[in-house]
């Protein structure tokens, strides 16, 4: 059978007009930039948590189109990831003691719901912190800074299971390959569970358990990890510490890593790929 | 509890003013407002350019009726107190079952308002302007303001045919009619140039009529390089709708829609009205030529 491939990749514009700030380097920021950036700032300040997800949820991106690739399905698809890399990748000059990195409101798990703290973690963790080719930014043992609110909420709709996996697994233990051993297969199972998976809109029971293992990586690398802004009781059930402003999270990092730490800050542009030399 | 105590009112109301101030001074120490970039930033990135928007939220209600009140309100007094329009051929056009694209000569920046004065009320809700994206929106805010007025949506005159093509069809399939200016700027002494075979070619892909237009006196009202309008007559001469013949091509439909707008450009002969009627009848007669 001949087959007539095509991929396309589009570029990195995830915001539109009004947000667009949010992915420009802060020296780069114009006055309206500046601007926007305030307003938003006390609107975020002010309004409730339910309000601002919906105002941000509201955005759509206004993608372009970087590559159109069509042919013969292999070749395509090099030419499709050599566009991708040379779109996202960005040199990073050596590991570092300290890695801050801004969590984003959204991810793939949570589109029109609540980023739950489990998805913080596969966000922050399992995706951000493995946006990197050959060795990762921070260095073994070295301190992972997250920002996020991290609150207690769930949709009990969409993420059913992700509840059930907080209040007693985590709470249990948070080491993936005891819970693999004790919960896995509870989870899987679960006829309840699945009965949701597959006639309502929840992703299926086993879903929070690979969120957390895709986590396994940042957890087992870093020293320590460190959520600013979080809400106390819910970052340390995660068995992360908890900051509240981002000078007490290097303050907790001399702990691990000494006085005199080097820091680098990964802005999310949203999707990069550090190489680091 | 009276109203300067608790969490509440005014207390609130200073905290937030208060917040409000930290973070504008904030951003006013970090940006360094008062001098120059320091030449420890590194060099300005590269930004993505925002897409060309086609300007959709003037064509959705509120502003649609918004639009309407602005046009019977300010913009049709101001064309009648200013030309005094006279429309010819309004009936070719009453019962338009379908969109058509309107193509007209195009002498001054009044002619739009005179277009829009000459449809009937209800082409005329339906009826987007192509401007100049070059010229119009190369300034955000004049172009939406334009676009709140007269339903303008940025047309590009330079390469990108096939994406124009694309945005101007999908308004034509979703039903609203087409102001196009064919000629692609004004005319600099009133005259007709030639038209751009663009027109054509949108009437042939997307199997549209064209309504042929001839506006007169529009240059004297405001002709190219004059910041405001004067008062003058105007004209505006509606034809019949064309459509293309089988197998005609854009070029050949083009000149023939140039055709049109030229012929209606020309006045009928004026018979001369002079005398009594005995003396016009003796007038009109064929005349016996001294030759033969």
């Amino acid at each position: 059978m001949r087959v007539f491939h095509i991929e396309t990749t589009v570029n990195n514009l995830a915001f539109p007009a009004i947000a667009n700030f949010m992915q420009k380097r802060e020296t780069d920021w114009t006055p309206q930039d500046q601007a926007m950036f305030l307003a938003m700032k006390q609107m975020t300040d002010i309004a409730p948590p339910a309000f601002k997800r919906n105002v941000f949820h509201a955005m759509r991106a206004p993608y372009g189109m970087t590559a159109v690739n069509a042919g013969q399905v292999d070749a395509v698809h090099e030419k499709t990831l050599e566009a991708v890399r040379n779109q996202i990748a960005v040199t990073v000059e050596g590991q570092t003691d300290i890695v801050t990195l801004g969590v984003p409101y959204l991810g793939p798990y949570n589109v029109n719901a609540p980023m739950n703290p489990i998805l913080v973690a596969c966000m922050g963790l399992g995706y951000l912190f493995n946006f990197y080719r050959g060795k990762p930014v921070l260095r073994k043992g070295g301190v992972l800074v997250l920002t996020h609110p991290c609150r207690y909420e769930f949709d009990s709709v969409q993420h059913p299971s992700y509840i059930d996996y907080f209040d007693e697994v985590l709470a249990d233990t948070t080491d993936p390959i005891e819970i693999e051993k004790k919960y896995e297969l509870r989870f899987a199972e679960d006829p309840w569970f699945r009965q949701l998976y597959r006639k309502s809109h929840a992703y299926h029971g086993i879903h929070p358990h690979y969120a957390w293992i895709w986590a396994a990586h940042a957890m087992d690398h870093a020293g320590d990890i460190i959520i600013v802004g979080g809400e106390r009781d819910v970052v340390h059930r995660l068995g992360f510490k908890c900051a509240t402003t981002l000078e007490d999270a290097f303050e907790m990092a001399e702990q691990t890593v000494g006085r005199h730490p080097s820091v680098t800050h990964l802005r999310m542009p949203p999707i990069m790929l550090c190489d680091v030399e | 509890m009276p109203w300067y105590s608790g969490d509440g009112g005014l207390l609130k109301l200073t905290g937030a003013v208060g917040s409000v101030v930290t973070d504008v001074s904030r951003v006013r120490r970090g940006w360094r407002w008062s001098s120059p970039r320091p030449h420890t930033w590194p060099e300005r990135g590269a930004v993505v350019p925002a897409p060309a928007t086609d300007l959709g939220w003037a064509r959705v209600e509120p502003v649609r009726t918004i639009r309407f009140l602005l046009q019977r309100g300010l913009l049709m007094p101001f064309t009648e107190v200013m030309a005094h329009p006279k429309v010819e051929g309004r009936e070719l056009i009453n019962e338009l079952e379908r969109p058509v694209i309107f193509a007209a000569n195009h002498s001054s920046h009044a002619d739009t308002s005179l277009v829009l004065h000459a449809l009937p009320d209800r082409a005329r809700e339906r009826t987007v302007v192509a401007a100049a994206a070059d010229y119009w929106f190369k300034r955000p805010l004049l172009g939406n303001v334009v676009s709140l007025f007269l339903n303008t949506f940025p047309f590009s005159r330079t390469g990108g045919a096939q994406g124009q093509l694309h945005s101007s069809s999908m308004l034509l399939k979703s039903g609203w009619n087409l102001v196009l200016f064919p000629e692609g700027s004004r005319s600099p002494d009133g005259r007709i140039q030639e038209f751009k075979p663009g027109v054509g070619h949108l009437a042939n892909e997307t199997g549209t009529p064209v309504v042929p237009l001839h506006i007169r006196g529009a240059h004297r009202i405001m002709p190219k390089g004059q910041k405001l309008p004067l008062p003058g007559a105007a004209r505006v001469r509606i034809g019949k709708p064309m459509t293309r013949e089988p197998k005609e091509g854009s070029r050949e439909f083009t000149a023939r829609i140039e055709k049109a707008v030229r012929a209606l450009s020309k006045d009928a002969p004026q018979p001369d009205l002079q005398g009594s009627w005995i003396e016009r009848w003796n007038a009109s007669k064929p005349r016996d030529l001294p030759y033969d």
